[in-house]
């Protein structure tokens, strides 16, 4: 069980996707290990505002997604929390992108698609750090 | 640049997509030049692109491979086409392949900057898509769960 | 959804509806939708990216697109929807994205556009958007005309 920590805690993962097959294959990959989906959002707008009401070890986050993508939506909540673990997500990744995305403070960047080893090892990782 | 560059990156992200998510391997490849007319299997996702590439994408399959395609995805079993998770799984794999494919083609290409549109979904019998003065390339892909057809067509591509 | 977004592509409809001699059209209707799905037999698509991101569709019945394609080249009559009126069409299309992507860029959005996509079928299922349309109908001699606009 991955998802757990020495103690028996479990790691609470917050899911940013607008698709809700991708969020749905999120929980696929994490739930089995006992990580906990503590909150889902469908665009950078929605995560911003439910970020402060949960307690999310690590953001998982898309990018291109309706009303605020999820770069602006990182940089949103590393201002309200700057240690804040965030994973990029997604299907777009080109040097470009990684870039602005590192320049924003994200934490890690997983391509879609993701096989739930490779997505599982990056958060143990950046918790770590 | 020939058409068959223009479909190369799609049909390599295609194949590496439905393996990773889906498990599915293609069995036999072929692709096929096509005119401004394309007649879809019965469901088909459209993504546009544009910047250094202007065109679109189709991910094109039969309602019956679709729906095995999301019950693959999701784990869940579908009746129809048009249950909403039959719909945004094709919506959402379409989006991946896509994406994958114009990642590769602005990291080999720094300059050309491409973005995708949000995909489109149509299923039911007898649709056809029409692009006026843009030829098209096909490849149909072979899998245990059915024929899988891409098409991509680009602007000034010939 | 902004408001003036909106204008620029009723603008850009009724300019280019014009030139090509539909005169008679106008507004009837404004609708909104928590997504964009079609009841009609022919529908255009074109995506957008840049400071607007999402997807405007126009969407007229088969007889309505032969009767401005016969409009479109003279007068011709048009029987069949085959490849001659779907040409008709998408030059529509093409011509309306383009006058009114001109009206976005005077009130400030710098937008790219797809080549439009022509789908045609009766019957179909479909998911064109996900996120809130605004729908506004026209309409002329020729029949009912609306165009969709999906924006992110």
């Amino acid at each position: 069980m991955k998802g757990l920590r020495a103690d028996g805690t479990a790691i609470r993962i917050m899911a940013v996707d607008d698709s809700p097959i991708s969020r749905k294959m999120i929980k696929k990959a994490l739930e089995p290990e006992g990580f906990v989906i503590v909150g889902e959002a469908a665009n950078g707008k929605e995560a911003v505002e439910l970020y402060p009401t949960i307690q999310a070890d690590v953001v998982t986050m898309d990018v291109t997604m309706p009303v605020m993508d999820g770069l602006d939506a990182a940089s949103a909540i590393k201002n309200i929390n700057s240690k804040q673990k965030i994973i990029m997500l997604s299907a777009m990744g080109d040097d470009d992108i990684i870039k602005d995305a590192k320049s924003r403070g994200i934490d890690d960047v997983c391509a879609k698609p993701f096989k739930p080893d490779e997505i599982i090892g990056k958060i143990i990782r950046i918790l770590e750090n | 640049m020939s058409k068959d560059s223009y479909l190369s990156p799609f049909s390599l992200a295609t194949s590496d997509v439905l393996k990773e998510m889906l498990d599915i391997n293609i069995d036999g490849s072929e692709t096929a030049s096509e005119g401004d007319l394309f007649v879809s299997q019965g469901f088909i996702v459209v993504v546009g692109f544009t910047g250094g590439w202007k065109g679109r994408f189709f991910l094109d399959m039969s309602s019956e491979t679709a729906i095995q395609m999301a019950s693959l995805l999701t784990g869940d079993d579908y009746d129809s086409v048009g249950d909403e998770d039959v719909i945004m799984s094709g919506a959402e794999l379409a989006n991946i392949i896509s994406g994958n494919a114009i990642t590769d083609i602005n990291n080999s290409q720094p300059g050309l900057n491409i973005r995708l549109t949000p995909p489109s979904v149509f299923a039911g019998d007898g649709i056809s898509m029409f692009n006026v003065r843009l030829s098209s390339s096909s490849a149909l892909m072979q899998t245990n769960i059915g024929t899988i057809k891409i098409n991509v067509a680009v602007e000034g591509g010939k | 959804m902004d408001v003036k977004h909106i204008n620029a592509f009723v603008s850009g409809l009724l300019n280019v509806s014009n030139m090509l001699g539909i005169n008679d059209i106008k507004r009837t209707g404004l609708a909104k939708n928590e997504s964009l799905k079609t009841d009609n037999d022919v529908n255009i698509i074109i995506g957008l990216v840049g400071d607007l991101r999402g997807n405007v569709v126009l969407s007229l019945q088969e007889a309505t697109a032969c009767n401005i394609a016969s409009k479109m080249m003279g007068g011709v009559p048009v029987e069949q929807f085959d490849l001659m009126p779907k040409s008709a069409l998408c030059e529509m299309a093409n011509m309306i994205a383009g006058n009114s992507v001109s009206n976005l860029e005077q009130a400030g959005s710098l937008v790219d556009i797809t080549p439009p996509t022509l789908v045609n079928g009766r019957n179909m299922i479909s998911m064109i958007s996900q996120v809130e349309t605004i729908i506004v109908q026209f309409a002329a001699s020729e029949g009912t005309i609306a165009i969709n606009i999906s924006l992110e």
